[in-house]
Formats: structure tokens, sequence, C-alpha cells
């Protein structure tokens, strides 16, 4: 089956400019840990859409406002995670918690800005929805309910297992020189693994596991019919898990030893193995060739302190980027091929979520699409 | 009659201490117990019961792995059990007589440590690495070989410095920090961060 991504999806700056806009300008996008953001003014920073966030615990809300002050655009808050009241570090200007400016050093000596002026300042502030301990955002003036997104029943499975996330989290930024759907895409196309992660990945997946699962049958309208909700949702794959003394220090999700994976539209791959360890990927757009991926991990709630969880956090982060680098190696081999010219990709039927999520994507990108 | 000592531990510490007798060793006994190490994170009640503390002291010699927490586990584990340790000065090394070096430590061949520095217990200092006048080194930290350590700087607890790394003068690094990266840190390092070739930028924990 032919794909309806054209080579050109992967590579064109016009692509990029309308995914920002109609994708990331108009879909609930997660942006940060709720944990992280529990003490006041404990604060996150994030892009998304082209658009510098900020997310501020104010007064015990969580707000996103634009990560820009209103006097020269300087970002407010500089770090990924933080503590810190809202006042720029530029020139002093410090906001209240609705983003309007409550003191403004000099005002009416160097500014001399009148009350309208100054009461008309505000901070551009947009939609937030928290489910359990992620938090997204959604930019667009009349956002959609975050529902019509995320089915209910996948919302409820989230606020579930993020709710087990412990407040210890180990969190980095890594580049890679590829368009961020690959990325995506690859998450879903679970039959990858065998070949590009035969070390690092596949061991832990129990014999024939996936090779035996039904493929799914598909009917040519379904791809057409399916909605913006289909193309989230939870799978799970029987996995080994080596038994570590720190697991009993931990409460677990759940009972069973299984490797959870949910795949968020558009951009967010969150596992789990066992409910011990919680990853969470994102595939952030920087241009059509440049992606960021936020990899954020942590252990389930600790019941009692383990002192060694630092060098817990980075070995397993470590590990968990031993795989990514394989991905990484070979998408950026992939997209270092494309070329406008090039045929589209051929799908099989196992590739049904792929061809789903593709149907969408041109639905919302719209006929501009290319 | 002298105290035995007793090394304890597994992989590439454990051998080259193995190999050598610093000479405030010679004339005593010496055993050697080689663990895994699993047995080293978690010691197996009993691990220590044929020796009695008022007869032994101990070394316990484990590498970096688990951010040096496997070290400082066994470490902790015979402390309870009121044992003392000794620790390893390579004979070669050079250490300042008002430097203080703290127990269960390891200083390798050519090893400075200079006037006033502090270096904790169960830290371990690399081949040929060099530290400043009043440079703090906390405890179960590791400074791998060849790394510069300025005037007082810092390096906190659990902190694994790699070789070749210099650490500028009065720079402070956190605890529980990795640097990974041979090169010069003239910043403060935070808690916990971890600069490492691995990430191309460094690597936070946030609680």
């Amino acid at each position: 089956m032919l794909s309806l991504m054209s080579q050109s999806d992967y590579l064109s700056d016009e692509v990029f400019g309308l995914e920002q806009e109609r994708l990331f300008g108009r879909l609930w996008i997660f942006a940060a840990l709720k944990q992280l953001l529990a003490r006041p003014d404990s604060f996150a920073t994030r892009t998304i859409g082209g658009v510098p966030l900020l997310l501020q615990n104010c007064g015990g809300v969580i707000r996103a406002f634009e990560n820009q002050c209103l006097h020269r655009q300087m970002p407010l808050q500089w770090e990924d995670y933080g503590e810190r009241p809202l006042v720029c570090r530029y020139h002093g200007w410090a906001y209240d918690d609705q983003g309007a400016p409550r003191h403004i050093p000099g005002r009416d000596e160097i500014y001399r800005y009148d009350e309208a002026e100054a009461g008309s300042l505000r901070l551009r502030q947009f939609a937030v929805e928290c489910v359990g301990n992620l938090v997204f955002v959604n930019l667009d003036e009349n956002p959609m309910p975050i529902s019509g997104q995320f089915s209910a029943g996948l919302l409820e499975r989230l606020a579930a297992v993020s709710g087990a996330f412990d407040n210890e989290v180990i969190h980095s930024r890594i580049a890679a020189k590829y368009n961020w759907k690959l990325n995506f895409e690859n998450v879903l196309d679970g039959n990858h693994v065998r070949y590009l992660h035969p070390r690092t990945f596949m061991p832990f997946m129990q014999p024939g596991n996936g090779k035996e699962a039904a493929l799914p049958s598909i009917d040519p309208g379904e791809i057409d019919k399916c909605r913006l909700q289909d193309l989230s949702y939870e799978s799970r794959a029987v996995f080994k898990v080596a038994k570590r003394p720190w697991h009993d220090n931990v409460e677990r999700f759940g009972t069973e030893d299984v490797y959870y994976n949910f795949f968020l539209y558009p951009n967010v791959n969150f596992i789990s193995v066992a409910g011990n360890i919680f990853l969470i990927q994102q595939f952030n757009p920087l241009a059509p060739a440049k992606t960021e991926i936020g990899f954020s991990l942590m252990t389930a709630r600790k019941r009692r302190r383990i002192p060694a969880s630092a060098a817990l956090l980075w070995a397993h982060l470590c590990g968990e980027k031993a795989v990514l680098d394989e991905d990484i190696i070979a998408l950026e081999a992939l997209q270092a091929g494309l070329h406008p010219g090039g045929q589209a990709a051929r799908h099989g039927v196992y590739e049904k979520q792929l061809m789903m999520n593709h149907a969408i994507y041109r639905r919302m990108l719209g006929a501009e699409g290319t | 009659m002298s105290r035995g000592l007793l090394l304890i531990g597994y992989g590439g510490l454990f051998d080259a201490v193995s190999a050598q007798t610093p000479g405030n060793w010679v004339g005593r006994t010496m055993e050697k117990l080689a663990l895994t190490a699993d047995d080293a994170m978690s010691p197996p009640e009993g691990l220590l019961e044929p020796y009695a503390p008022q007869d032994w002291d101990l070394l316990a010699a484990v590498g970096q792995d688990g951010m040096n927490f496997i070290r400082l586990a066994l470490f902790s584990h015979a402390k309870q059990r009121g044992f003392k340790f000794e620790s390893f000065i390579h004979s070669s090394a050079v250490i300042d007589p008002t430097a203080k070096i703290g127990e269960n430590c390891f200083v390798a061949e050519n090893a400075v440590v200079g006037p006033h520095a502090r270096v904790g217990y169960n830290t371990a200092i690399g081949a040929r690495s060099i530290l400043g006048v009043r440079t703090v080194v906390d405890t179960s930290a590791w400074i791998g070989a060849a790394c510069t350590l300025g005037a007082t700087s810092r390096v906190g607890a659990n902190s694994v410095v790699d070789a070749g790394v210099i650490i500028a003068d009065g720079v402070s690094v956190g605890k529980q920090v990795v640097l990974q990266i041979a090169r010069t840190y003239d910043r403060d390092v935070p808690d916990r961060t971890y600069h490492h070739s691995l990430f191309d930028r460094p690597v936070r924990i946030y609680a």
C-alpha cells in the first residue's frame, strides 16, 4: 500500500511551517511533568509550535505563558525545570499569577508608561490540561477538548499510570538530524526492533512476542474514516524483567511483567517497564531535518529512600540512550537519502496505525500539504 | 601482634591494589576476599563473620560502579560491624603533610595532594592526578587518572570525575555528578548533573 506521505513531507520548509501551525498550534502537546511543578514558583520551559513556553506554578495553579518578557523578549525562565518567581533577569520586571506585570522597576522614571499602556500589558497565556502527572498545553485560542484528541479510556489509563511517577526525574534533550515524524513512525513500527536493536532491546522481549500477534485487517475505507482519537493508544508486550533489590522500594504500577507502550499523537512515546520504571520520549520538531528528543525517566513512587537513586536513574537513562542511538543512526541515514523526487513508502498490513496516522496528518494539514 | 589487613572487593581497583604492597602495609598479615558485584552491592549477612573487627582492618576496593555507591555499600556494611579501615597510598604519591585523607581512600601512583587539601573517606584519586591547594574532594568520590583539580575547587560526594578532566580554581562540582568528558570545567556544576559523551548537553536530575 502506497503511503500517503511524500518524501517532500520530510524535507520541505513549507510543510514544516504548516505542521507547526496546524498540528502543534492546534493539538494538545505534552509539555511537562506535574510532579515537578508542585511547589510554589516551580516552573518548566518548552518550545511548542515554535513558541517558547513557560509553565509556572502560580499559587497552586499551573499556568502556561509565552516565555518572553513583555519588555524586550528575554525568556522569563531559562532552565528546563526549576523553582523561581516570575521575574525577568534582564531588567527586573516581575509578573503576577495572571501574567500581568506587578512591578516594573523605574516604571514612572524611565519607562513612563501611562495607565492605559501599563494596564494592557499581559503575557500571552495558553490552555493547560493535567492528566495525572502529564501536563498538556494547547496553543489554540479556542482549543478543542482534550477528549477530542485522546479517548476517555486512554485519558483514564494515562492518569493512572502517570500517577505512579516518582518525584525524582532524570531529564535530557537530544539533538537528531532527521524529521520528527520519522521518530514517531519508528516507535509505531515494532517490526524494526529485531533488526535495529538485536542486542540492546530485543533480548528483553519474550521469544516470539509480537510475531504471533494477530495482524489487523484493513478495510479500504477504514483508514479514511479513522478519527484523531484512534492515533493515540496503549499496547503491551510480555517482557523479561530481571528482579532488582530496588524494586521492593517502589510502589510499582500494576503487577504484570509487561512493557507498557503508549503512543500519544503527535509526538510522544511513553513506556514503562513492568510499572517499575517510566520513560517519556518526545520528538520535538526544530526544522524539517532537525528534531530534539526530550527524554524524561523516573521510577515508580518510592516507598522509602533509595540512597543510590541518582546512579539508578543515570544507569537506566544510559541504557535507553543506547537504544535511541541505534535509531538515530538509522533515521539520520534515512533522512539523508530523502529527496523530493523519491518514491513514497510502501506499507504492509502491520503498519495500519502508521497509515491512520498519515491519513489524519493529511486531513489536518489540509489541501496545502504536499 | 599487628592487626591483619583484609582487602575486599572486585574489579580493576581490587586487582590493582592486590598486586601492590605499600610500605606501611609491610609485615602485616594480608587476606584477599574477592566478591561478585551483586555481593558487594548487597553484602550477604555473614560475609565478614570469619574476621573479628578487633583483629582486622579493611580496605573495600571497588571502582566507580554505580557512582561509587557499591563501594559505599560495602564500606557501610563493614563499618556497621565495627571494622576500621586502611587507605591505600601508593609509594610514589606525594601527599602534603598538611593534607588530610580519610579512611578507605585510594591514592594511585604519582598523584599529588596539595597543601591543606582534604579527601573524604571512601574516595579514590587516580594516577597522576593533582589536587591543588585547599582542594576538597568529598566522600565516596572518584577522581580518575590525570585529572587536575584547581586550588580551592570542590568535588561533592559520590561524584565521578573521569580521566583527564580539569576543574578550574575555585570551581565547585556538586554531589552525585558525572564529569566524563575530558575538558576544563570552569563554572560550578550543580548537584546531580551529568556531562557525558552519550549526551550532547548536560543531563540533570530534578526533584
